[in-house]
């Protein structure tokens, strides 16, 4: 085209304020918004329940008893109002754990879903994107929002599942149980739903049908899901490591002795001079480079997906 | 004809623009026109014509298998925040209320949002802001689609098939806020339809598609001067130094649509062809040369600044 | 103020309808000098046509002088047109031959056959 032709230089492009962007994202996806936050709720209440006034009677038990008598006799004797559960302290222990999961799922269907999918199925991304928002600032915000949300919310909810594990982990069964759930819980546990926000997006823009959408990324985050769990093909023998508990009886000389195991008979506890059980579990030194390692692969991953999705959004529309 | 020397503005101009899907025949090939600023222009062709991908190709929403497009002077992506686009199926959010869609085009387009203007569209049609998308009628949808579209004050509305799922009343309705928005602010209108009674009164300018590409495109007054429909007795030999689009024969008679070159010979009785004669006679004949006048005729690749 | 109709099966060009009607409009004194015709956002608005199309038949009528733009400000009504219709003398002698033709038993159609007659005769086609 000839320069004469254009009479005027085009104005500067004004872009709208990323705010309005932001309030528009979150104003289509207010319903999954308002769930996502009342899991979050939900779940912080039971973990503080498990670190507060849930835990008191376990722990007592525990301190009267031992191991033995204490904690394995509560684990099937301590009633709540929770379903989810046999009613023991202890399987309580692993809820939000189950609930976490179960929500970095949804995160993933999600994105793949209402998030993208449907958005391109229906057209309305196409609406989205005839505004004054290129398809590139349109996907910025459909991830930026939705991955605040995520990391905000699994954060805290890791952090306070640190905590109740730092205060009355010595009120789990030992098993394989104590150990996948200590190893699965730090910056990983944010970092997977982001990879699941990721991979469905991904899924969703190269899919562009809301219903198939929705079966790849469940399987995309069953894939990551698995890889984190233990049962990834490839993982072989290195399965999450060991965690060693010391269980001691105290005298009332303050000695610490090996639990005699007396369970609930008191004359047996008399005759031992047991005044109270302590039971630990001792820190792995090798905690925080798996952890770390597990954080950056995922992370790294979830890179890759934001980039092929961009990738992909570029090749599918103009977005000069 | 206008002089040349007047080159109006131009607010679309595709440049040997092709698109293919897959390995399914191109939907555009090789299609080369421009829109002058200010024109309401009429889509017109056959289903599969292409005007769809046009139209979002001109949006922004696809990328040229080859050629260019160029928009309000620009790449069709920079231009995104001064046109306005509906498409065939009105898509909008079926979770929000026909107000808080309103305020998604306040925020999403800051600069430009005309919130009266959008406000008004939809008071027209006696629709409650508080109602949500979901219940609304195919009609009521376009009516709010329209609103968002005009809402946005773009200086460049295409819109496919605006009007096809509106009843006569409301078709008029939003033709008339459509060509009084047009009439105010000058809006170059780019509309695709299968109705010509339709486009033949709210239209000025006509691009028509087939295979792939232009066949008519221009002013349609200068249209249908530059045709002839003519009655007599002969045969289409007859009728040489024209180009025959169509003819038929009825007993002796012969009765042709012609694009003229020069004087039309004695013995035939001429008449200026309607805006209906004109496009069906094309769209029976699709292998009639094409014509685009000259405002229309894209600048070839071969001009430089 | 004048409305439009617009009557799409007229076959009569649309700005020419509206050229007409504002003349009739004229004639009948609905319309007199210093009346604002109606914008072309209006016209449009009401009858779904495209602006070009007021636009030109308003210059056609500026062309005639019957009209003027006043930049900003609108179209306005500059003069009135033909002699006003009922106690005019050429309406009385219409009025008599009409009388006539009835005395002589000529039929509605007759009289409309003759009449468009001798109006082509001294008004050619074109001659607005």
């Amino acid at each position: 085209m000839s320069a004469t032709t254009l009479a005027k230089a085009p104005a500067a492009v004004e872009r709208p304020a990323p705010r309005g962007l932001v309030r528009s994202v979150l104003r289509l996806h207010r319903t999954a918004l308002w769930i996502w936050l009342a899991f979050v709720a939900f779940t912080a209440g039971l973990l503080l329940w498990l670190t507060g006034p849930g835990a008191d009677a376990t722990a007592r038990q525990l301190e009267r008893f031992g191991y033995g008598g204490g904690v394995m006799e509560a684990a099937y004797s301590t009633d709540t109002l929770f379903y989810f559960t046999s009613g023991a302290y202890n399987d309580l222990f692993y809820d939000p754990d189950t609930l976490i999961t179960l929500a970095s799922f949804a995160v993933a269907l999600f994105a793949g879903g209402p998030l993208i999918a449907r958005e391109l199925e229906s057209g309305t991304a196409q609406l989205a994107w005839t505004q004054s928002v290129s398809p590139a600032r349109w996907l910025t915000a459909k991830l930026a929002v939705p991955a605040a949300f995520v990391v905000v919310g699994t954060g805290l909810l890791t952090l306070l599942y640190r905590q109740l594990w730092s205060a009355h982990s010595n009120l789990l069964i030992a098993g394989i149980g104590p150990r996948s759930l200590y190893f699965s819980l730090g910056p990983a546990t944010v970092a997977a739903p982001l990879l699941g926000l990721a991979l469905g997006t991904l899924i969703g823009l190269a899919v562009r049908r809301t219903l198939p959408a929705l079966a790849f990324s469940g399987f995309a985050y069953f894939l990551v899901h698995a890889f984190r769990g233990n049962h990834w093909p490839f993982q072989g023998r290195y399965q999450q490591p060991d965690l060693s508990s010391r269980s001691h009886a105290i005298t009332s000389t303050g000695a610490e002795i090996s639990d005699p195991g007396c369970y609930t008979d008191k004359a047996c506890l008399a005759g031992h001079d047991v005044v109270r059980f302590t039971r630990e579990y001792l820190p792995s030194s090798d905690y925080w480079p798996r952890q770390l390692l597990e954080t950056g692969v995922l992370l790294a991953l979830t890179a890759v997906a934001v980039a092929l999705a961009f990738g992909l959004l570029r090749r599918r529309a103009a977005t000069g | 004809m206008s002089s040349i020397s007047t080159t109006p503005a131009v607010a679309l101009e595709a440049s040997g623009l092709a698109k293919r899907y897959g390995r399914r025949p191109a939907a555009l090939d090789d299609c080369s026109f421009r829109l002058p600023t200010g024109r309401i222009s009429a889509l017109v062709g056959p289903n599969g014509a292409g005007k769809s991908t046009l139209l979002a190709l001109a949006a922004g929403l696809l990328r040229p298998t080859s050629g260019t497009v160029t928009v309000l002077g620009g790449a069709p992506g920079a231009a995104r925040d001064r046109i306005a686009y509906l498409a065939q199926n009105k898509p909008l959010y079926p979770q929000l209320t026909i107000a808080e869609t309103l305020r998604m085009g306040a925020e999403l387009n800051p600069a430009r949002w005309d919130a009266a203007c959008a406000a008004r569209v939809v008071e027209q049609g006696d629709l409650d802001p508080k109602s949500r998308i979901r219940g609304l009628s195919g009609g009521q949808r376009t009516r709010v689609a329209l609103a968002l579209a005009l809402g946005k004050r773009p200086e460049l509305m295409l819109l496919d098939e605006p009007m096809a799922d509106l009843d006569p009343l409301a078709r008029h309705e939003m033709m008339g806020t459509l060509m009084a928005d047009a009439a105010e602010h000058g809006t170059t209108v780019l509309m695709s339809s299968h109705i010509v009674a339709e486009l033949a009164d709210a239209c000025d300018h006509l691009l028509l598609l087939g295979g792939g590409r232009v066949r008519l495109g221009g002013g349609i007054d200068d249209l249908l001067a530059a045709h002839t429909l003519v009655t007599g007795r002969g045969t289409p030999a007859d009728l040489a130094p024209h180009t025959v689009i169509e003819s038929r024969t009825a007993g002796r008679g012969l009765t042709a649509l012609i694009r003229r070159d020069g004087l039309v010979g004695e013995g035939w009785a001429t008449e200026e062809p309607s805006l209906e004669e004109l496009l069906l006679a094309h769209l029976r004949a699709p292998e009639a040369p094409a014509l685009l006048t000259p405002g229309t005729t894209a600048t070839t690749a071969a001009v430089t600044a | 103020m004048v409305e439009y109709r617009i009557d799409r099966r007229s076959g009569v060009a649309t700005y020419v309808q509206i050229v007409q009607q504002t003349k009739q409009a004229l004639r009948l004194g609905l319309l007199e000098p210093g009346d604002r015709l109606p914008t072309a956002r209006e016209v449009v608005e009401a009858t779904a046509i495209n602006p070009n199309t007021v636009l030109k038949a308003y210059r056609e009528l500026e062309r005639e002088g019957l009209v003027e733009a006043r930049r900003g400000l609108g179209t306005f009504v500059r003069r009135t047109l033909g002699a006003h219709t009922a106690d005019t003398p050429l309406r009385a002698e219409l009025d008599d031959w009409a009388s006539s033709a009835r005395a002589a038993g000529l039929g509605r159609e007759d009289v409309d056959a003759f009449f468009t007659a001798v109006l082509d005769e001294h008004f050619p086609k074109g001659d607005q």
